[in-house]
């Protein structure tokens, strides 16, 4: 589902939207460098997915909408507005 | 079926230590308190997540048990308890009238930091640690909920004061509201005295038939219930304030041990994070959905209130060495419903309850829950 998701938001990125659920900054990790920014998104097709998120968390809204971006990984979004 | 004795190390960073050098003595001091030696012990489930290949039997060897079944149990944060849901079952088929349970954990193995999750898991690929999990739990529970951030500190503010009444607590200083905000971030908003500590434990129980118990004639505590539950996928939106793996598998408990929330006198609940705390205050029934804040604040939760959550500590001041604390929550359970409790005895407690929950799983809310409910024999 994620590889589906990610090839078609690389070849037009508004393609996938979906709403802000939840996020949090991550200051201690075992799997990655820090800080960064992971978040939960609720997808308009109905499916909520874990998605790493771009740019300035202190843009980021609960419920806000949010859209697929290419980014430093398979699944990065961004609050829309954000470039 | 019966604890008729337990023990327990105090929990913190033992580096140089084996498994089996932390759990030894307390198979050992369990045996002694139940009044058994260890050739009265008939099987052994023994619950950790990082101790390797056959960790039971290493610990047995260095107590010259042998022979008699040994089984592994890995269950992540449940590990402990879902041994002595194991234990239990023997006992109640008729099969056993003495098993050891054993859960131990040594987690300065992996020098600091997050638990390592496993990376088959597209989450845990995508980033995902634990601290991130409850962050974004307590992120949408302060959205949702007439809650505010020092109402989370409070959680750690409450476990420290217990903590520094128990001996085998790992944190046994006291912190203010301002220094837990004030704490370094660990994944924001949760900050590092939000978060329960890494370190090492070890805990034993001895469970007994009735038979049994009436021929020891000591202190002993009855498990009125004993559930265990495994998460279920859910792809779409899920209510992250509401874990339903925790709601289902303390319902069946009730239901089993015929009582409700209100008649508990004592709970050691599964506060891995201080949200974690709110959150099962709600799921656990001790107050209706959104009441969880309001019972912090008014210390309804800690001595002298309607009941006493984490009397030990809990696992943010007791500790969390992943595998060894369902055994060492009924260890305590164990304490309080026999008046052993010492400084942290809750009065006249007769009824308690453990839940122990976790792992992370993508599409689950959690991977293994388990609930326990004992009352004074």
């Amino acid at each position: 589902m994620s590889e589906d998701l990610a090839g078609r938001g690389a070849d037009r990125p508004e393609f996938v939207g979906g709403r802000l659920y939840t996020w949090s900054t991550v200051y201690v990790s075992a799997s990655r460098p820090v800080p960064y920014t992971l978040g939960y998104v609720d997808l308009d097709d109905g499916l909520r997915v874990l998605a790493r998120l771009d740019g300035d968390p202190g843009a980021l809204r609960m419920d806000g909408p949010v859209r697929l971006v290419p980014g430093p990984d398979e699944l990065t979004f961004a609050p829309l507005g954000h470039q | 079926m019966y604890v008729a004795g337990a023990a327990m190390i105090p929990m913190g960073r033992y580096p140089q230590a084996s498994y089996a050098g932390l759990a030894a003595g307390t198979v050992r001091d369990a045996l002694r308190s139940a009044g058994l030696d260890r050739g009265d012990v008939q099987e052994v489930f023994c619950g950790h997540s990082f101790g390797g290949m056959l960790t039971g039997q290493r610990i047995l060897a260095a107590l010259d048990i042998g022979s008699v079944p040994v089984t592994n149990v890995d269950n992540a944060c449940s590990g402990g308890a879902t041994a002595l849901h194991h234990a239990f079952r023997a006992v109640g088929r008729g099969e056993r009238d003495v098993v050891l349970v054993i859960g131990v954990e040594k987690l300065s193995q992996f020098g600091g930091g997050t638990l390592p999750l496993v990376t088959e898991d597209r989450e845990v690929r995508r980033g995902m640690v634990m601290p991130a999990l409850y962050a974004m739990r307590a992120r949408r529970y302060l959205h949702e909920r007439d809650a505010e951030l020092a109402d989370l500190a409070r959680v750690s503010v409450k476990a420290r004061a217990h903590g520094a009444l128990n001996p085998a607590a790992q944190l046994r200083k006291p912190v203010t509201v301002d220094e837990v905000l004030g704490a370094r971030p660990i994944a924001d908003p949760l900050t590092l005295f939000m978060c329960c500590p890494t370190g090492d434990g070890a805990a034993s129980l001895i469970v007994v038939s009735d038979r049994i118990r009436r021929r020891l004639g000591r202190p002993a505590i009855r498990i009125a219930a004993s559930v265990l539950h495994s998460g279920q996928v859910d792809l779409g939106p899920r209510d992250m304030l509401w874990p339903q793996i925790s709601a289902d598998s303390a319902a069946d408990a009730y239901a089993a041990a015929g009582i409700g929330p209100g008649d508990l006198d004592v709970v050691e609940l599964h506060d891995a994070f201080s949200i974690a705390e709110l959150i099962y205050y709600e799921a656990l029934g001790l107050c209706p959905p959104g009441d969880g804040a309001k019972l912090i604040r008014l210390g309804e939760t800690t001595f002298g209130g309607q009941v006493v959550v984490n009397p030990s500590g809990g696992l943010l001041a007791k500790g969390h060495p992943v595998g060894a604390s369902g055994a060492a929550q009924v260890a305590e359970l164990f304490w309080q419903l026999t008046g052993q409790a010492g400084a942290r005895q809750v009065p006249g407690a007769r009824l308690g309850l453990a839940h122990v929950t976790g792992g992370g799983i993508a599409g689950l809310d959690h991977g293994a829950c388990a609930v326990h409910i004992a009352e004074a024999a």
